[in-house]
């Protein structure tokens, strides 16, 4: 074809618009990941969850590093003075430490700031240590059950008929047992383990996520750009990875991050009734477990890994609410 | 440059790039277990439709919202499995193909929507809408992007726009996206589904100029979709018109708008409102709604509304009789009076009187009825002795009938065509 | 000539968005008679919904009618007077907003919508909501409310009212439905109806019949209606006079038939021409170039400058004047185009849109109205 004819001149789609076509950076486009960031920059609550989160996360990152790589360092250091006490310096620290003889049952000290529990361990330290479990725990077994329950919903929900029908009735039968009773017959049946409780309680909210990207796909999948992908030749696994599970995530992302929080709360729960950490991990639920005992006489053996739940808990909920504000189009205009 | 339109371009050599042999979709409702040991009842939404498309021609289709139309349209492509029939392109039968065989058919025939606003994936730039096609069929490795800029100039857009989102474009530019997609795998057949029933008038005139353009400079053979008979007849070289699931008409466009054979054709374009105050058009030329395609009419199914049902053999009635009488039996059906007294109805229906011979005792008895409140009675009556026996509910028809402009063959399923019968009808 | 029915001058409306002020409905006048059936047409984007909304008093935030005066026979719907700082503010003669419910809305001035399934209620049968309406509307029993709600749904062709009556809105068809909101509007017998694209989403023998049934309808009662739609089709089988409306200004008006056959405004052209007809066959199309320019920001001058095909200098730089160009006799014939002013048209450069015209890239802003 001849060059000329390249640009034809007739076609118009041509805009005799004076205005100059406009740069591009100017235009600010409303999807993608910063896009949900900006949108939750102007939510107060939102930034506060997140701020928590993020805290939570980092100290819980600082204790695993603290107690693979640094031998405990930072508690020997902040709460524990070697040189007043250089021979009680073990027992002081968990994992291993049990009994502190010379100091049980303080409300709260310089040393001790948020006391100490029954056998002389200083709170605040566990705690510290408490927070790695709570955090991997509640992402780890929330990731199993959205990672599961992604692939389960869109794969019944773009595909219908028998394939959903299989899918979702199992998933049914997995919901219509009571939640506790199955994840302690999974850990009745593998062992009384946190690594167990995390995959239990994954597994057993699976038909959460997969019900939630189910009801989404089935009207994402009546979209015309996902006929239009079938109509060009698409494979149906990358309609599935590359269409519909981009644009059926927001209320799955929302869910994921109230997930945290509950699941953080579960694992405490089990831990309470003696089915997550085994003593003498320092797990908050754990914590609250055994000062069941104490809770008239010395308070703050329960109060304070409480409050640090709470604290989380509401932390997730908070960015959960914020994201799903951030991700609904209909707010965002 | 003035851009030649197919239309006027000579039709020798002849290559048949699709041919539909008696595609038929039955819908099931639903899908679930109950719903496949207590079946329901299925809805015919095309049935037994035969065609052909030309290498380089436009064949527009055109038919009122729920015509099947749309259906057809994925039946063709294979989108939605069709119950039954053969649809061969390029001299393969697609109709039976699935899995991994069709996905690389897919290569040689795309779609276009109709809404512009769902059919981009809003979370993809539209370079990676444009490439999606490329990849998924191993094209044009290393240089897709190259590639889609240069489509996207093609279609009328800016190539910088590659990094832009959807919702940053008009409507029009949006289908001209979608125009480019389609092109990514260098197509031979497009399929159009009301490509642009969204679009603004002035904005309409240039996509279809576009697609125009680009159908001459590609060859591209167009399926196009639409109920505008305007936007048909503009870009069509051929028109079949579909009712209710079937094809009525099917003809050269000319032929077709100056020579319509099909009652419901000519309904259909009596009732466009023409842009011009002094041609007042005839509008409002059929009653009643279109029935269902779960359980449609016998024979030609546009027969329960059609102005020229043609009388049953056995009654010797005048034109005008016949009509009285076709108007009755349908005001009866849809229940669109009230009975008033005897002396209403007559005037109301029978002005000239009622037919004599067997069809007016009919008439008569089916009064009686109407007049002790008997709706069901005079319904059923009346149906039976004057709508079944009819040809138009007794045989499905199809028949070709003269050219009068172009030299293509005209198809029209109607019996007023069949050999030897004078017309009944109410002539214009 | 007798007074006017209804009286729209320089009506002014605005949308205070986040990214500035969108000018949707800038300063429109026109009239409609007793009896009348006038028509507003333009593109989507041009303004034409916006209006409708305005005159009855129905925008919404962030959008607010900010000046003009509607006047409905000797009620004033809305007028703005300078208060004593200078300010704009509704004068005391405007309906307050009671009294434009009760007696303005549905029964002197109905409105009926595009999408008859939206503005029915899915979970209450067509006959309840049709007697809720005839209820409030009018001073009359339930009882009494049922029976006008029967016949006007009789009035309107459809098969059965009193069966039809217990029917839930899904169950009707389009064109049903479409008929049940102009029985809605006309059982509290308005003297204007506003009808807001009500055929766009029908099918054309269906369209067909209600512009039948609206032509029947108008001879009966001998109402007036507002006619809002982008199809000039329709425009010219029923409208007697017509607004064209163009990124928030009407632009030309007048009798259809100078409208189409003495064409004055190059935009009124420019969309006949770029039109495919029925009844002929058009070997090539001649469209508009480019897209409605944003409300939130108009090209200066005339703002259809930067699409016409007449533009020249004169016309980037000078509002044009909306005037009567019609003779002595007849109708008045209005247009807003420098062409008919001696504002030195005939001797400035003209305006090269085609070279303007590289590629349709032009971007539509974030909030594009239309769009969304």
């Amino acid at each position: 074809m001849a060059p000329d004819t390249s640009t034809p001149q007739n076609i118009d789609g041509s805009d005799g618009n004076a205005v100059d076509d406009p740069q591009e950076d100017e235009f600010e486009a409303r999807v993608g990941l910063w896009y949900t960031v900006s949108q939750i920059k102007r939510d107060p609550t939102a930034l506060a969850g997140l701020g928590i989160v993020a805290v939570m996360t980092a100290i819980a990152l600082f204790a695993y590093i603290d107690g693979v790589f640094l031998d405990y360092w930072f508690a020997q250091t902040f709460w524990y003075h070697p040189n007043r006490d250089p021979a009680q310096a073990e027992i002081l620290l968990p994992p291993y430490g049990l009994t502190n003889q010379i100091y049980p049952t303080e409300p709260g000290t310089l040393a001790h700031p948020l006391g100490t529990d029954d056998r002389g361990r200083d709170i605040a330290v566990r705690l510290f240590y408490g927070t790695r479990i709570a955090i991997t725990v509640g992402i780890v077994s929330t990731g199993i059950a959205l990672v599961l329950g992604t692939l389960v919903g869109a794969v019944a929900g773009y595909y219908g008929g028998w394939i959903d029908d299989a899918l979702m009735r199992a998933a049914e039968t997995l919901f219509a047992i009571p939640f506790l009773v199955l994840v302690i017959a999974f850990m009745a049946a593998f062992g009384r383990n946190l690594t167990y409780a995390m995959i239990g309680v994954g597994i057993a909210t699976i038909p959460t996520f997969a019900r939630l990207i189910r009801s989404r796909v089935l009207s994402v999948r009546e979209e015309d750009y996902i006929e239009a992908a079938r109509a060009a030749g698409v494979r149906d696994r990358n309609i599935i990875l590359r269409h519909i599970v981009p644009n059926s995530f927001a209320p799955v992302l929302v869910q994921a991050t109230l997930q945290v929080g509950i699941n953080i709360l579960i694992i405490a729960g089990l831990s309470f009734l003696g089915y997550g950490a085994q003593p003498p991990t320092a797990s908050w639920g754990q914590m609250l477990s055994s000062s069941r005992q104490y809770l008239l006489p010395d308070p703050w053996f329960s109060i304070w890994p409480g409050l640090a739940i709470l604290i989380t808990v509401v932390g997730f909920n908070l960015v959960g609410d914020g994201l799903r504000d951030a991700l609904d189009p209909r707010i965002n205009n | 440059m003035s851009s030649t339109t197919t239309k006027t371009e000579p039709r020798e050599d002849r290559e048949t790039i699709l041919r539909v042999e008696g595609l038929t979709k039955h819908y099931s409702q639903g899908s679930g277990l109950f719903d496949s040991i207590w079946p329901k009842p299925k809805v015919k939404a095309v049935d037994n439709v035969s065609f052909e498309i030309e290498r380089g021609e436009t064949l527009g289709l055109v038919g009122e919202s729920g015509c099947g139309k749309s259906t057809l349209a994925r039946s063709v492509l294979n989108l939605v499995e069709p119950t039954d029939g053969a649809v061969y392109f390029n001299g393969r039968d697609i109709a039976n193909l699935s899995g991994e065989e069709l996905r690389q058919q897919r290569e040689d025939m795309q779609m276009i929507f109709q809404d512009p606003q769902s059919s981009l994936d809003p979370r993809m730039k539209v370079g990676t809408i444009v490439e999606e096609p490329m990849r998924a069929h191993d094209l044009y490795e290393g240089e897709r992007e190259e590639r889609a800029r240069e489509l996207l100039e093609k279609v009328g857009l800016d190539p910088q726009h590659y990094n832009r989102y959807p919702h940053q474009f008009s409507g029009g530019q949006r289908q001209r996206v979608n125009l480019a997609r389609a092109l990514a795998v260098n197509p031979d057949f497009i399929v159009c589904d009301e490509p642009v029933s969204a679009l603004d008038v002035s904005i309409q005139a240039q996509v279809l100029n576009t697609m125009q353009e680009l159908q001459d400079e590609f060859g591209l053979t167009y399926l196009f979709i639409a109920h505008d008979l305007s936007v048909i007849r503009h870009i069509s070289d051929r028109v079949a018109v579909m009712y209710l699931g079937q094809m009525v008409e099917l003809a050269e466009t000319e032929e077709l708008y100056e020579n319509p054979q099909h009652p419901y054709t000519q309904a259909l374009l009596g009732s466009i409102p023409v842009p011009d105050p002094r041609s007042k058009g005839r509008r409002g030329l059929l009653e009643g709604d279109v029935p269902s395609p779960i359980n449609p009419p016998s024979g030609c199914r546009f027969r329960t509304r059609c102005p020229k049902l043609i009388a049953p053999d056995e009654y010797d009635m005048t034109e005008r009789e016949w009509a009285d009488v076709r108007r009755f039996t349908r005001a009866v059906k849809r229940r669109t009076f009230e009975v008033q007294g005897e002396a209403q109805l007559r005037s109301e229906f029978f002005e000239q009187g009622v037919p004599s011979g067997k069809a007016g005792d009919t008439v008569e008895t089916a009064l009686d009825s109407l007049l002790s409140e008997e709706w069901d009675q005079a319904e059923t009556l009346l149906q039976e002795s004057f709508a079944e026996p009819s040809i138009c509910a007794q045989e499905k028809p199809d028949y070709t009938v003269e050219t009068e402009h172009g030299m293509d063959v005209h198809h029209a399923a109607c019996h007023l065509h069949r050999d030897g019968i004078e017309s009944t009808a109410n002539a214009d | 000539m007798a007074e006017p029915l209804l009286t729209v001058e320089n009506l002014q409306t605005q949308f205070f968005t986040e990214e500035g002020v969108v000018r949707a409905v800038d300063g429109i006048s026109f009239t409609v008679e007793e009896g009348e059936l006038v028509g507003l047409v333009g593109e989507s984007g041009a303004g034409k919904s916006v209006a409708t909304s305005s005159i009855m008093r129905l925008v919404e935030e962030p959008g607010e009618v900010v000046g003009g005066t509607v006047k409905y026979r000797d009620q004033v719907i809305i007028d703005f007077e300078e208060g004593p700082d200078g300010e704009r503010r509704p004068s005391d003669e405007m309906l307050s907003n009671k009294q434009m419910r009760d007696e303005i809305r549905g029964n002197e001035i109905a409105i009926i919508f595009q999408d008859p399934m939206e503005a029915l209620n899915p979970v209450f049968t067509v006959g309840s909501q049709l007697k809720e309406f005839i209820e409030i509307n009018r001073d009359v029993s339930g009882k009494e409310a049922k029976q006008i709600a029967i016949d006007m749904l009789r009035e309107v062709g459809i098969p059965e009212p009193e069966e039809r009556y217990d029917s839930y809105p899904h169950q009707f068809s389009g064109g049903m439905r479409q008929r049940v909101l102009i029985a809605m509007a006309l059982s509290c017998e308005p003297s204007l109806i506003i009808a807001d694209e009500p055929t766009t989403a029908l099918d054309v023998t269906v369209e067909g019949q209600i512009l039948d049934l609206v032509d029947e309808l108008q001879d009966k009662y001998g109402t007036s209606f507002v006619w809002v739609t982008h199809d000039m089709g329709v425009v010219a089988e029923i409208c007697d006079r017509v607004n064209v409306m163009y990124l928030g200004e009407i632009i030309e008006q007048a009798e259809v038939d100078d409208l189409f056959h003495d064409t004055k405004h190059p935009y009124t052209q420019a969309l006949l021409k770029s039109m495919p007809r029925p009844d002929e066959t058009v070997e090539e199309l001649n469209p508009i170039k480019g897209v409605m320019p944003e409300a939130i920001n108009p090209p200066p001058g005339c703002r259809f400058h930067t699409r016409c095909p007449d533009a020249r200098e004169v016309c980037r730089r000078t509002r044009p004047v909306y005037q009567d160009v019609s003779g002595p006799e007849g109708y008045p014939h209005r247009v807003s185009c420098v062409k008919y002013e001696s504002v030195g048209y005939e001797d400035s450069e003209p305006l090269d849109t085609e070279a303007t015209a590289a590629f349709g890239g032009d971007i539509i802003e974030a909030q594009g109205e239309s769009n969304e």
